[in-house]
């Protein structure tokens, strides 16, 4: 009997670590096709905000990848994906004399997620659009007839080490050059994946863009960082307060009248972004509302109890 | 007590049937790839100097075919060109004769490759004497003497015996020494023995090779000056410079103007990794096509 009880015990199902599915917001998207933004539109700080695509991507069901997927049409030439994840603070200025204000905020480490970027032709992806996330693998075989298992990803990041394989950490902005010059006018595929969802509302938004340039090219007229896209960290609902983090996680999101979801501003994110990409804090917060919105959130934040 | 005995020895007969084999065999290199004419800058005088110090490693690898068709030269057959990325050979197995190592000081990084030179003294008459590119240490001083050259090995290493330095092929001197790469045949040519270390076996899989021969400054293609261990000892602050990664794989990337490839592989031709090693077949290749622009 009691070897029947252990026995019983021992459920090694790790469901109850997954997140909900969220009842509105599907795991696994199809984006549709994008439109290439050229370099120096992507440049101009006026339009940019309407040039990028601001999504979000819900908790997938238990044991599924989640993420999203979109097609864009192969030019002659580069073309730089950059995507950035919801939302990473900064915090590397730890010293306690002359610190740089502008690095000193805390994270908020449950506001945070993490994409995945990989993308190829779009005859090599394995993924169905909204229905599973896909990857760019197939087999080779010599002419030997030895089959070798490769990998039709042609978003190649650098590792630490350089070589390929690696991806930005938490947080951060993504992005890599994809040489669509041998196969102008043919589609390729982008998948982001939701490598993390963040678990104040369990929900990742995101910035994403294509640039008809490739990226070296490109950071070199703009540094890519968490600045090149702004305002990425975003939810369904404005912050009300309720709920453990403010929002109600599962009420249905608002719609505009073509029936497309809309997205809010993390309350509070915008602030602390502008501050930390370049505007005196005076710009900012003169009123003090800024930081205000953002210790509201992070209400354990020591900066925030030192401040305000 | 006798029959523990009797298993033991019997399992030490165990064949495992392993899919990959060691291959050994002899590479020759042409008199022509060892031989370049050398300008003194005080009289003008050419020298013509035949040595195999101007032998730079040579990279050998065991693959599905090889052809002409992609480079114009002979070439491994690659897979699927993906973006703007060549396509990658896909190698069974591979390996190299001489291999990039550090000699102690960076004005010899990538310079040096093993199984080359004797001692410090073949190293300072080659560099300093025969081509004219000296060897000097981090103050810009002229190294001219085997035996600071060694003493400031033995310091930067934590080193005490020449055996530990990989790029002095004759630790014990001259005489019987059996670790330099090449030999001279009758025929004036480069000959030299060579394993390639557990190859995942293919019948009929073409062993192909090439050999990286050094540019003007004696640089060669083969070595990327950026990577590798980092010397920051004292004031120093350099890496020391290693092989490419990726050289079986991609040997077109680093495949240039007086390298020398192989023009006709060999082909194995047992049925599978077993027949093969029941043959005891030794590999021979001849770096017989240079390529020229």
């Amino acid at each position: 009997m009691l070897l029947l009880t252990l026995a019983a015990g021992c459920n090694l199902s790790q469901e109850t670590f997954d997140q909900d599915v969220h009842p509105d917001i599907p795991g696994i998207v199809h984006l549709g096709e994008i439109d290439v933004i050229s370099a120096d539109d992507f440049l101009d700080p006026t339009i940019r905000e309407d040039l990028i695509n601001y999504h979000v991507i819900g908790p997938p069901n238990a044991a599924v990848l989640g993420g999203a997927s979109a097609t864009f049409t192969g030019v002659n030439g580069s073309v730089c994906l950059i995507a950035d994840p919801e939302s990473v603070f900064w915090a590397e200025s730890v010293a306690l004399q002359d610190a740089d204000e502008r690095y000193t905020w805390p994270d908020n480490f449950e506001d945070d997620g993490d994409i995945d970027l990989s993308a190829g032709l779009s005859a090599y992806y394995t993924g169905t659009p909204g229905l599973n996330i896909g990857d760019f693998n197939a087999t080779y075989e010599d002419s030997l007839g030895v089959e070798v298992e490769i990998e039709f990803n042609e978003c190649t990041i650098a590792d630490y080490y350089g070589s390929v394989g690696g991806n930005s950490g938490r947080g951060h902005v993504e992005f890599c050059t994809i040489d669509t010059s041998s196969h102008p006018g043919v589609e390729y595929t982008i998948v982001l994946q939701a490598f993390s969802i963040p678990l104040d509302d369990d929900l990742l938004t995101y910035g994403f863009a294509i640039v008809d340039t490739d990226c070296t090219s490109l950071a070199e007229r703009v540094p890519l960082n968490e600045c090149t896209i702004p305002g990425e960290a975003r939810t369904h609902q404005e912050w009300s307060g309720q709920g453990e983090f403010g929002y109600d996680r599962d009420a249905a999101p608002d719609l505009d009248d073509e029936g497309d979801m809309v997205l809010y501003e993390l309350d509070g994110f915008r602030t602390i972004e502008t501050y930390v990409c370049g505007a005196a804090e005076d710009d900012i917060s003169g009123d003090g509302a800024g930081p205000a919105d953002y210790c509201r959130e992070n209400t354990n934040s020591r900066w925030c109890g030192e401040k305000y | 007590m006798l029959s523990p005995l009797l298993l033991a020895v019997a399992a030490c007969a165990y064949d495992e049937h392993l899919p990959q084999v060691d291959l050994h065999g002899t590479l020759v290199v042409p008199r022509a790839a060892a031989t370049r004419s050398i300008e003194d800058p005080r009289t003008g005088e050419i020298t013509e100097v035949t040595d195999a110090r101007w032998i730079g490693p040579v990279y050998m690898g065991a693959y599905s075919g090889v052809d002409d068709q992609n480079y114009g030269y002979p070439h491994p057959e690659i897979g699927p060109v993906i973006g703007s990325t060549d396509g990658n050979t896909y190698p069974y197995g591979g390996g190299s004769l001489g291999r990039f190592d550090y000699a102690c000081f960076e004005a010899l990084v990538c310079k040096v490759a093993t199984g080359r030179f004797y001692d410090f003294e073949h190293m300072i008459e080659w560099f300093n004497d025969i081509i004219d590119e000296p060897i000097t240490d981090d103050f810009g001083a002229v190294v001219d003497s085997p035996d600071y050259f060694r003493s400031y090995c033995y310091e930067l290493l934590n080193f005490t015996d020449d055996f530990e330095l990989s790029f002095i092929a004759c630790p014990d001197g001259r005489e019987g020494c059996n670790g330099l790469h090449f030999e001279q045949n009758d025929d004036g040519d480069f000959e030299a023995e060579f394993d390639l270390w557990q190859v995942n076996y293919q019948p009929n899989m073409q062993i192909w090779g090439w050999m990286d021969s050094p540019g003007a400054d004696y640089n060669f293609t083969t070595c990327n000056p950026d990577i590798g261990q980092r010397n920051t000892e004292y004031a120093n602050d350099s890496t020391y410079g290693t092989n490419y990664g990726d050289l079986l794989n991609f040997p077109q990337k680093y495949i240039g103007t007086g390298d020398y490839v192989v023009q006709n592989p060999y082909a194995t031709q047992a049925a599978d990794a077993d027949a093969w090693r029941s043959t005891g077949e030794t590999v021979n290749l001849t770096f017989d096509y240079k390529l020229e622009n």
